[in-house]
């Protein structure tokens, strides 16, 4: 009876183990660069979640997306060659929050992450020219600036190894986030003049290493947050953010 | 009947005039879409719509091209204008889909308690529903989505339909033409004040696929359409018990069906009444012409169906009464008039070579008659035929599955009070022409049913009827000098 208890014990954990990594082609993501994947990513980080959380992992290409909302236990792997390009259009960008629109959007959130070496594109000027042909028709209000990654609201947070590009506005957003480990990033909006680094309100417990950033505007906005730490995180010029 | 009919029509041209005169223009263009065939618009087209809908209504106009989009809502004061050879393209990713908890169902146009609203011009809205019904299928193999693939099928509430008009009031749908849903194709539940004109449908994409689907709605016009579907071409249905669909005119359609051309029902919980139908036509149906079916609990009553020419299509009429899921209600079906009809009835498969055919059931045996059956305490009452036409195949043959006349013979014939309600359901049945059972007041009246070869049966069989009158019967058949071509059983003539 125990040896048959541990063998399902064995089972049921080794079943665990393989579960828990997802291939995006699992979910028909498409991998072209012209489908736009929102529905599809959406579903895989849902189903995910509800199934005791796990990692949705992409590959190479290009896998065009609006806004997906991240859920508790779910992290994305970006493999090397794999760039998740935001969509060009602002209404492909929304926000559960009344906070910061993004690519990756979360909010009360737990043990989340993004990580891998590929790319977060967010198509910055595209998205600028768009939003502003749509502003000067009337047909959409100012609205908060779309960036490429949000987080409000959650615990458990780590962001490894990425590369953040082209970012219209704020390459990252943190809101009353609590342990938030961001590590070897590489930041950069050369192009853009309205890029923006990482910005941190309200949060407790960040820490901060290995990063790089090359942005116009500020490189890092500090406000209100407890507990920093700044670990080798430069910008392009030198200076420690 | 006519001036009810004339008053109705006034008053939708009247709405409808008021529609065009402040319509506003907005090219979609405008907002970003991408007429590609590529780009998914589903967030633009919406914010358009938003847009439109809060600054004083107004038409999104679709330029030519293709614009691929998931679900999308349509909000009071907007018209989607399709021109011609502008084609809104469902996204082969269920994924990109909402199934409306409210309705219950998946679309890929919704509106949900919204008032004047329509679809115009001349463009396309292709559901493009088997490729999201398909990949929905590979999906539910692999455990992402759970449903049961009944039929080796997704449930039909999570395939897309075209079109859902949920609770809508004033709904206009010109000009358009609307193919390959993945499910139902245009639904139009608990709406009032709705015109439909000169719409084309292709619907046999996928199973299920009906062509317009009424369902409790108040004040309908449908004209001037052409309809082929896997499924029941114009269908009116009653969902909700507590309501009714009533006050529907169609005129000047042609349909083409694998079930059913005209058909009311299956599903009648509150009921249909005061539906007229004009210049029908029906072709290569494979089951019945018309099909008037009050099955569970509603009513069916005040119905006209005036000119119709029916070809190639598996039968002409079936009036049935029924009591499947009727619960503690007394379905009713009375007071339909049917006339100006000329029918051709095929003895090859009608729907054959169509995809998604009919399925094949109990052969061999013998061309079904048109029919109106009642139940022994439910009856069917005052229903009249006249100027009617129908001309059989013949040629039966008594080793199939013969049925006899004889008062035994006749009273054995099941009631089948439960049983879904078909023309084909009794199987092989007396008469080669009309079979009439359980039904009071019925009249014939210049009735011509014709058979190419000889049958073994007679012309038309009545069984427990009180009150019928048959005025100008005429019936041909070669080599049946001497036979009796009407069978009464138990049923009386109304006095004059």
């Amino acid at each position: 009876m125990k040896k048959y208890q541990l063998f399902l014990l064995s089972v049921f954990v080794s079943l665990n183990v393989s579960a828990n990594e997802y291939t995006a082609s699992f979910f028909g993501i498409k991998s072209d660069g012209i489908t736009n994947n929102t529905g599809s990513i959406q579903k895989a980080i849902d189903y995910i979640s509800e199934h005791r959380g796990g990692t949705l992992v992409f590959y190479v290409g290009r896998y065009l997306t609006g806004t997906i909302h991240l859920k508790s236990n779910v992290k994305i792997r970006l493999e090397e060659g794999a760039v998740l390009v935001g969509a060009s259009s602002p209404y492909d960008y929304n926000s559960s929050t009344q906070g910061a629109r993004a690519i990756i959007e979360a909010n009360g959130q737990s043990n989340i992450g993004i990580y891998g070496k590929g790319v977060i594109e967010g198509s910055g000027n595209t998205l600028i020219k768009n939003m502003n042909d749509l502003l000067n028709a009337g047909y959409i209000k100012k609205n908060s600036e779309p960036g490429l990654i949000s987080f409000t609201n959650c615990m458990n947070v780590s962001l490894n190894g990425l590369h953040l590009w082209n970012g219209p506005y704020n390459a990252l957003t943190l809101t009353e986030c609590k342990t938030v480990n961001l590590e070897a990033l590489d930041i950069n909006g050369r192009n853009i003049p309205s890029s923006t680094g990482i910005v941190a309100k309200g949060c407790k417990w960040v820490n901060l290493k290995d990063l790089f950033v090359e942005v116009k505007k500020e490189p890092f906005i500090n406000q209100n947050n407890q507990f920093v730490t700044i670990q080798n995180a430069i910008t392009n010029k030198g200076v420690t953010l | 009947m006519i001036k009810y009919q004339k008053a109705l029509w006034v008053m939708i041209w009247i709405w409808c005039a008021g529609m065009t005169a402040s319509a506003k223009d907005y090219p979609v263009l405008n907002f970003g879409a991408k007429n590609d065939g590529v780009t998914l618009n589903t967030t633009i087209i919406q914010g358009a719509i938003d847009y439109i809908s809060e600054n004083g209504g107004g038409r999104l106009v679709f330029a030519p091209g293709i614009y691929v989009t998931g679900s999308v809502y349509i909000k009071s004061n907007v018209t989607l204008h399709l021109e011609n050879k502008a084609e809104l393209k469902g996204s082969p990713n269920p994924f990109d889909y909402v199934r409306d908890g409210y309705i219950g169902w998946t679309s890929l146009v919704f509106s949900l308690k919204q008032e004047n609203i329509g679809i115009t011009g001349e463009g396309t809205i292709n559901a493009n529903g088997f490729a999201a019904a398909t990949n929905m299928v590979d999906h539910i193999h692999k455990g992402i989505v759970v449903d049961a693939l009944s039929l080796d099928r997704p449930d039909a509430t999570i395939r897309p339909n075209t079109i859902y008009f949920r609770e809508c009031e004033k709904v206009n749908v010109t000009g358009i033409t609307q193919k390959d849903p993945g499910s139902w194709n245009f639904v139009i539940d608990q709406c009032t004040d709705v015109l439909i004109d000169r719409i084309h449908i292709d619907s046999k994409a996928y199973w299920n696929n009906d062509g317009i689907d009424i369902v409790d709605c108040d004040r309908v016009v449908i004209k001037n359409s052409y309809i082929d579907a896997s499924d029941d071409a114009i269908c009116f249905k009653s969902h909700d018990p507590s309501k009714i669909c009533q006050n529907v005119v169609v005129d000047n359609c042609t349909v083409r069906s694998s079930a059913s051309g005209l058909k009311f029902g299956t599903v009648n919980r509150g009921g249909f009444r005061n539906i007229t139908v004009t210049n029908l036509k029906v072709i290569d149906t494979y089951r019945s012409a018309i099909t008037i079916q009050s099955v569970d609990g509603g009513v069916a009553e005040n119905i006209l169906i005036d000119g119709v020419k029916s070809y190639n299509t598996a039968n002409a009429i079936y009036i049935r009464m029924g009591d499947r899921w009727s619960g503690d209600k007394t379905s009713s079906l009375n007071n339909v008039t049917i006339k100006n009809v000329y029918a051709e009835i095929p003895l090859s498969k009608p729907d054959s070579g169509y995809r998604y055919e009919g399925p094949v059931e109990d052969l061999p045996r013998n061309i079904s008659p048109s029919a109106i059956v009642g139940l022994p305490n439910w009856r069917i009452k005052d229903i009249t035929l006249s100027n009617i036409e129908i001309v059989y195949p013949g040629g039966s043959n008594p080793h199939y599955a013969k049925r006899g006349t004889s008062k035994e013979e006749l009273e054995s014939i099941p009631e089948m009070h439960h049983a879904y309600p078909e023309f084909s359901q009794f199987k092989e049945l007396p008469a080669w022409g009309f079979y009439v059972r359980h039904a009071d007041n019925i009249t014939f009246d210049n009735v011509v049913l014709k058979v190419k070869d000889s049958d073994y049966r007679p012309a038309i069989v009545i069984d427990d009827a009180k009150d019928i009158e048959l005025k100008n019967i005429n019936i041909s058949e070669p080599e049946s000098k001497k036979k009796n071509q009407i069978i009464l059983n138990n049923t009386t003539k109304r006095k004059k």
